[in-house]
């Protein structure tokens, strides 16, 4: 069965860009535009693998990663930070939740993004 | 160090301010008047003009002596008080020196990394459109091929706007005025924002003055400066889907100002906490679609027309930007 990938942005050709990248590649891809949607599909899909963007308006994607960690049922699924902002700049501060499983700097070429991706899942 | 002899008490006077005046300064001595006068009126004098002490004749070795000891001590004090002040004054002057240049280096620092930011995500959005591209090409889909080259194509419109954002933030320019209709030019931007507003099912109402003439203005800055208002107002109706989305652009002539510009939405209206921060530089609400420049350089161009901008907004509600531009001799 295809991997199902949840990927929350809110550029929607980000969103367009990564599920055509993820769909050549075999994957499953589920969008959300900011961090309440994407709260609500990770509950729903539970996806096995989530892109998580941290700049975006309504919830940003700090506030969901903490979210998400703290949460039993979801803590389990890998999650691969996906930002413009400088490294490392992200999560400090956040101690009370564990590192991610991976992050990717924008623009991210879709061959990093295909290898980040079975990296994790493989 | 000098010691004086009093004369006469006029002579006396008037030897101490020549003394006081041209002398004094020369040396930075301490003086010790000696007088036959001992007079209430000539010690005050002398000591308001700083001599370090006073002594009646006849004058005894001892009280000379205690005299000269205390003028020597005033006068290391004094030395040191002259060179901790100078210290200090250096000091203040090197350290604001040091701070102003943090400060110039944090500015741009911080321009730099919200530029980079702001390229980035263009970047990002073109990288994907091109990755599209490529695969409807390999796959011979032409449906693909549409989505990837609209992806391309709206983020070369985004570098261009960011370029334009950042030429007229940069500069230091004066308007270039020339005789327009601010509703042509209103109506031309309603135009080129319809297309994005009706995507969003929002509506953009036209309400001008039908009596307003020509007016003396930059008619390229007041496009720019109306182009990010209604942008704005269409992203916070956007914001705010559980009602049908309206933004409304109004012109009036107004007593004092020749144009007055309104642009109202029914969006989501901002807090305290972003009304405080909308003018400042890399200021967004719009996650990686803002460049936060928009607001700024509106501000701006307003400002080089001499005219104001202000606004209103409350949560829920929607927000109201209202531009006022001065009367000018239409040339």
């Amino acid at each position: 069965m295809q991997k199902k990938v949840l990927i929350v942005d809110d550029e929607p050709d980000i969103l367009k860009s990564f599920s055509i990248t993820l769909e050549q590649n075999g994957f499953t891809p589920i969008t959300a535009e900011d961090g309440v949607v994407g709260m609500k599909k990770t509950k729903e899909e539970k996806p096995d693998l989530i892109l998580l963007d941290i700049m975006m308006p309504a919830k940003g994607g700090i506030k969901m990663y903490s979210e998400l960690k703290k949460d039993e049922s979801l803590k389990n699924i890998p999650v691969v930070i996906v930002t413009g902002i400088w490294e490392g700049a992200e999560m400090k501060g956040h101690v009370s939740v564990p590192e991610p499983e991976g992050h990717l700097q924008k623009p991210v070429e879709p061959d990093s993004l295909i290898k980040t991706i079975r990296k994790l899942l493989d | 160090m000098q010691a004086m002899k009093s004369s006469p008490l006029k002579t006396a006077r008037k030897a101490w301010n020549f003394l006081t005046k041209n002398i004094l300064p020369l040396f930075l001595p301490i003086l010790i008047v000696i007088t036959g006068y001992g007079e209430m009126d000539l010690a005050i004098h002398s000591l308001q003009l700083d001599a370090s002490d006073f002594i009646n004749k006849p004058i005894s070795n001892e009280a000379l002596f205690v005299a000269l000891k205390r003028a020597e001590e005033k006068l290391e004090i004094k030395r040191k008080l002259k060179e901790y002040t100078e210290n200090l004054e250096r000091k203040v002057e090197e350290a604001t020196r040091e701070l102003i240049e943090a400060e110039r280096l944090a500015t741009i620092g911080q321009t730099v990394a919200g530029l980079a930011h702001a390229i980035k995500n263009i970047l990002g959005g073109l990288k994907g459109g091109v990755y599209v591209v490529n695969t409807a090409l390999k796959k011979e889909d032409t449906n693909l091929l549409k989505t990837g080259w609209d992806m391309v194509e709206r983020n070369i419109n985004n570098i261009s706007n960011l370029v334009l954002d950042m030429l007229n933030y940069s500069k230091e320019r004066k308007p270039e005025y020339e005789s327009c209709s601010p509703n042509a030019i209103a109506d031309e931007v309603c135009k080129l924002m319809e297309s994005k507003a009706k995507k969003s099912g929002i509506d953009i109402i036209r309400n001008f003055d039908p009596t307003m003439g020509e007016v003396s203005l930059d008619p390229n800055g007041i496009h720019r400066c109306l182009l990010n208002l209604i942008s704005n107002a269409i992203d916070a109706c956007v914001n705010c889907p559980d009602r049908p989305g309206r933004v409304e652009v109004r012109t009036a002539s107004e007593n004092e100002w020749a144009v007055r510009l309104d642009v109202s939405d029914n969006g989501c209206g901002m807090d305290e906490e972003t009304q405080k921060k909308v003018f400042s530089r890399f200021f967004s609400t719009k996650g990686s679609k803002g460049t936060g420049l928009g607001l700024l350089v509106t501000q701006k161009i307003i400002q080089e027309h001499e005219g104001i901008i202000n606004f209103v907004s409350e949560v829920g509600k929607g927000s109201i930007f209202t531009i006022r531009l001065p009367h000018r001799r239409i040339p």
